[in-house]
């Protein structure tokens, strides 16, 4: 049973490791129910850090919020719903347009689902 | 649209004048509060930001319990919240600042950032982090005093506004002019 068991975390480290290396894209983390990250990628980025960050935003985001980004001199920050309990949220370089990013990224959240 | 109960408060704020001693006080758990406590605090954070919040939200906010829940009260009604959280070990997060609009430009928001200030750093935290409306010019300046700058722009978040997101070291006092 075990290595069935480790395959799930595996699989969902190589889909965010693809995540991270589209073009344009500097880090990617996936946020569980508990608002702390449970995968991360790269793996020298600070993730509590940005997941703090997002989670004070989105706690007092109001009603009528939508598709919150942020913006800073060097890039992007924003996340998409991947299910009920779990959020991706990515960074970007300045360069990217965050519109386009967040359609390929819809197309590659499916493939976490079975792995959360 | 300000409701019939604000009035009632604006009304009653105009009648009790400067007779009224407002202190900032620290406040029991949110989820403690009687339903429409947090129904006044709501529609206080709307009148004054213009943003609408949904009040369980509100109630489930992960407010710091040493800095995190100064309310600007006579005793009896809340006129204003300066609300907060810890980020990390030195790093705290301002989610709410509202004075109520009558009672603004009478140096409580000084004083309420004080408060939490001086209580902040007493816990150990040196940096704050917050969210400001672009068209906020008072608020903006509080905070550019207080040594904040502009991180980043926050975009989708306020009614059609942009906001600020402004972080800097933790000071209960503004800089010399």
């Amino acid at each position: 049973m075990m290595p069935f068991l480790c395959i799930p975390p595996i699989m969902r480290e190589e889909i965010l490791a693809g995540i991270s290396s589209l073009n344009g894209v500097k880090c990617a983390v996936i946020i569980g129910p508990d608002a702390l990250s449970i995968e991360y990628s790269p793996t020298d980025i600070d993730a509590e850090k940005f997941v703090a960050n997002w989670h004070a935003l989105e706690s007092i985001a109001p009603e009528n919020a939508t598709k919150i980004f942020i913006r800073t001199s060097d890039s992007f920050l924003f996340s998409q719903r991947i299910d009920e309990g779990h959020t991706l949220l990515i960074q970007t370089d300045i360069e990217c347009n965050v519109g386009s990013m967040r359609s390929i990224i819809a197309k590659e959240i499916p493939k976490l689902v079975p792995f959360l | 649209m300000v409701s019939g109960e604000l009035w009632a408060l604006v009304r009653e704020i105009h009648a009790r004048g400067d007779s009224i001693q407002l202190y900032w006080s620290i406040s029991p758990e949110i989820r403690q509060w009687e339903e429409s406590r947090v129904e006044k605090v709501r529609k206080l954070i709307q009148s004054t930001t213009g943003e609408s919040y949904d009040i369980e939200r509100l109630k489930m906010l992960p407010l710091d319990p040493k800095f995190g829940r100064f309310i600007l009260t006579d005793g009896e009604i809340d006129y204003g919240i300066l609300w907060a959280m810890k980020m990390s070990g030195e790093c705290a997060r301002v989610l709410a600042f509202s004075i109520h609009t009558n009672l603004q430009g009478k140096g409580l928001g000084h004083t309420g950032w004080k408060k939490f200030a001086d209580e902040a750093i007493r816990m150990g935290i040196k940096e704050v982090q917050l969210e400001v409306r672009q068209d906020n010019d008072s608020a903006i300046r509080l905070y550019k005093r207080r040594g904040l700058k502009i991180r980043g722009q926050i975009i989708g978040f306020y009614r059609g506004k942009k906001g600020w997101l402004m972080f800097g070291p933790l000071n209960s006092e503004p800089s010399p002019q």
